[in-house]
């Protein structure tokens, strides 16, 4: 099997190539509220394009992504040591996964117009959790943490994940029901 | 490098195959194209183009300013009716509401009725009725306090549709189609101020004339708007219905350039209409109040949405102009000469479309067969989702850890009791919670309670017991390792007469000095056998220092070993010999202490389980 922990890329082509992803994942959604702004605001068609949509899409995801994940990482560095590292390096390419996986699905759209906005709503947490887990059994089988130890590092990263979305879906929720 | 190239190659193939599929999605597919063949107008181009700008051009003539709730609104209206009423409707009518304003100041707007009746002998009471609708006002000046005017004469917003809406009208009362369902034309005003969220002129009409049976006989809606830009699109519904296929085949047959939005055209998080989670550029702002109150509708709508630009674009090539000034008859001509082909299409789509045998029964279908899709609109239900995968995933992920817990517990260590094996392990009972220090010599023969008298009766035959000074003297020359030293001593034992020469030498030193506690615990702690130290270079660890090291604790050095019980004259001579070699004993102390000191510094004791 490849250790990916030992294939690591530079940190700042690891950033880049995460927010690409986050990018082509959320490109999507980001037309629809980009369009909308352009109206409410009179912005014109400079910026209100399928080019700005796909690198604005990826900025608030980025951002958050960089904040959780840094901070998790030197909680993870407390528990395991240096297998932190080798674990953050593994979530970043899980996270590019994950989201080239989403926009190549998103061309459901297409075929399915009409449950395009339901879908949405539901497959970027559906996917990214799944493709953390299967991380986390690949790491598990890579033994890149000690297997008595693994157990808390696993719900420590999918809880990292698992909270980001929940929090998100709980905030719809009440913004939903309440305007 | 290498390892950059092994992980970008296969996420930019994911990602080169993806943005292929993306452009093959936004590819024209859905915009039907026929303007290769000749289309099949109502009538001659040349002649519609010569018809419709002159509508056009009267309906504007001195009534660039139709300010909502204003009186130039009231002579627009006025006209329209005196237009229709030429043609032949004799029933054309002024309509007029109220409207209350946010500052509880009431205004007055109008719209314009105009049916084209079915034949009497036809009517009854589920006579259907479909709805050619478009608004004719504007806003050159700022129609209330709080909103401003804009100048704009609104020649493509919408006087171009105004113009469409006259020519169906005068179209089908020149033409005088025998038609099972009435065809009512209305013009909307009131549309810069809404009414529960809907334009009050549409609002109006649907509430105060559309009513009851009436309202349940009406089958379909058909809203002109910008109507002589770039394209002609026909929206009907995001969902499959009769009316959309029905439209793609009067387009298809008469080769009428009508386009569909496509996944180009985005889609603006807002929900207007019932059912539908998101809205688009096509919908028009008057058809909404209809298709929520279950009237299917049909947007013909000018407009770009073709390329990257995601705004409601009039074109590719030009800004938008409609609500500005520059929205003149004279700009229009120049900006989009084939405006009155483009109107010219709208109209054959809709004229044909109402004329054809299959008309009445797709728009019923539609009407009686309305989706409830209104569970899409409520998003909370979907972020409950979202939370049930979200406690499914992290749920899984306890579940595992607690399996992984317990078939791979984490070492506790536990506190053990220091014990001192004074007769050697042979007499101490193991305990699992105890460790124990065997401070007795690893050899058989040394290993005696009292020297020269086996333990057990285990007595070695031809072996005398050696005096214990002798043991003393014997071990000086002892080197570390085990099997060395037995040899060692299995040389001692075959020379009985190196014992007997020590032992005279030894008697020359006092007898009487007791023993120095400290000297006994150097020498009892530091090696496995008494005198295993005594001329031993100070800076060699011992066989009890490389075990201390081993099990990382700290050299036996600084624990007090037991004394040990020795009969006068062997306890004298080893004094004796413990004092010649208090030199070598206290640096080995030294050694022991400053091997402890590393030992604290250097490295993690590890837990002696």
């Amino acid at each position: 099997m490849i250790d990916i922990a030992k294939k690591r890329l530079p940190q700042p082509a690891a950033l880049v190539l995460v927010f690409l992803s986050f990018c082509a994942a959320n490109w999507y959604s980001s037309r629809g509220v980009l369009a909308y702004y352009a109206e409410h605001y009179g912005w014109r068609g400079w910026f209100a394009n399928d080019v700005w949509a796909f690198f604005i899409g990826g900025i608030v995801p980025l951002l958050l992504y960089v904040f959780i994940s840094r901070t998790s990482r030197r909680a993870l560095q407390l528990r395991v040591g240096n297998a932190a590292s080798a674990l953050a390096c593994g979530i970043d390419l899980t996270v590019i996964a994950a989201n080239v996986t989403l926009f190549a699905l998103k061309f459901m759209y297409i075929a399915v117009p009409l449950a395009a906005p339901v879908i949405e709503i539901m497959i970027n947490p559906a996917v990214m959790l799944a493709f953390v887990g299967l991380y986390l059994v690949y790491a598990f089988k890579m033994n890149y943490v000690s297997k008595s130890l693994f157990g808390a590092v696993a719900v420590q990263i999918m809880g990292m994940f698992a909270a980001v979305y929940g929090i998100l879906a709980v905030v719809n929720i009440i913004t939903a029901v309440i305007l | 490098m290498k390892n950059i190239k092994r992980i970008t190659a296969p996420l930019a193939a994911i990602f080169a195959a993806a943005t292929v599929f993306m452009f093959a999605a936004c590819s024209d597919h859905g915009a039907p194209d026929y303007s290769v063949a000749d289309p099949q107008f109502v009538t001659e181009l040349s002649e519609f183009e010569r018809d419709y700008t002159d509508k056009l051009e009267r309906f504007m003539d001195g009534r660039e300013n139709r300010t909502t709730y204003s009186d130039n609104e009231e002579a627009a209206a006025k006209f329209l009716q005196e237009e229709l009423s030429a043609y032949g409707y004799t029933g054309a009518s002024i309509y007029d509401f109220d409207v209350k304003l946010s500052d509880k100041k009431t205004v007055s707007s109008r719209n314009v009725v105009a049916t084209y009746a079915v034949a009497d002998g036809k009517r009854t009471d589920s006579t259907k009725n479909v709805v050619i609708a478009t608004d004719y006002d504007n806003r050159f000046d700022a129609p209330y306090e709080g909103l401003s005017g804009t100048r704009s004469p609104g020649v493509l917003y919408n006087g171009t549709s105004v113009a469409a809406s006259l020519y169906i009208a005068d179209y089908l009362m020149q033409s005088k189609p025998e038609l099972d369902f009435d065809v009512t034309f209305v013009f909307f005003g009131g549309t810069t101020a809404n009414s529960d969220g809907y334009p009050e002129g549409s609002y109006k009409f649907l509430t105060n004339l559309l009513k009851g049976e009436k309202h349940n006989n009406t089958v379909l809606l058909v809203e002109l708007r910008r109507i002589g830009v770039d394209h002609v699109y026909a929206f009907s519904d995001v969902r499959k219905t009769k009316r959309e296929t029905f439209f793609d085949g009067i387009a298809r047959e008469n080769s009428l350039n009508v386009y569909k939005p496509t996944q180009k055209s985005p889609s603006l998080p807002v929900t207007t209409l019932d059912g539908v989670p998101f809205s688009q550029w096509v919908q028009g702002g008057h058809s909404v109040a209809f298709f929520n109150s279950g009237i299917p509708t049909l947007d013909i709508t000018g407009g770009n949405y073709e390329t990257i630009n995601m705004t409601d674009a009039e074109s590719s090539e030009f800004g938008n102009i409609c609500g500005t000034e520059d929205d003149t008859l004279a700009n229009l001509k120049r900006m989009y000469p084939d405006y009155a082909e483009k109107a010219a299409t709208a109209v054959s789509l809709v004229v044909k479309g109402i004329l054809d045998a299959d008309f009445i029964a797709a728009v019923e279908y539609d009407r009686d067969y309305f989706p409830n899709t209104s569970v899409l609109t409520k998003s909370w239900i979907w972020y409950l989702v979202v939370l049930g995968i979200v406690a499914i995933a992290y749920g899984a992920v306890c579940l595992a850890r607690m399996r992984l817990d317990k078939k791979y517990p984490v070492a506790v260590a536990r506190h053990k009791n220091v014990k001192m094996a004074v007769f050697g392990m042979d007499y101490e009972d193991r305990d699992e919670n105890s460790i124990y220090i065997d401070i007795r010599p690893s050899n058989s023969v040394d290993n005696e309670i009292f020297p020269g008298i086996p333990n057990n009766g285990t007595s070695k035959p031809n072996v005398a017991p050696p005096v214990f000074g002798d043991l003393i003297n014997n071990n000086a020359n002892t080197p570390n390792s085990t099997v060395e030293r037995e040899k060692v001593e299995t040389n001692a034992r075959e020379s009985g007469e190196n014992s007997t020469d020590r032992q005279s030498s030894s008697d020359e030193t006092p007898q009487s000095a007791p023993p120095d506690p400290s000297e006994v615990d150097s020498e009892q702690s530091a090696e496995p056998s008494p005198s295993a130290t005594d001329s031993k270079d100070p800076t060699e660890k011992t066989d009890a220092d490389n075990k201390d090291d081993k099990a990382g604790r700290a050299p036996t050095a600084a624990k007090p070993a037991p004394h040990k019980r020795t009969s006068a004259p062997t306890a004298g001579k080893s004094a004796s010999a413990r004092k010649t070699t208090s030199a070598p004993k206290s640096s080995a102390a030294k050694k022991s202490a400053s091997g402890s000191k590393k030992s604290d510094g250097g490295e993690t004791p590890k837990d002696p389980s």
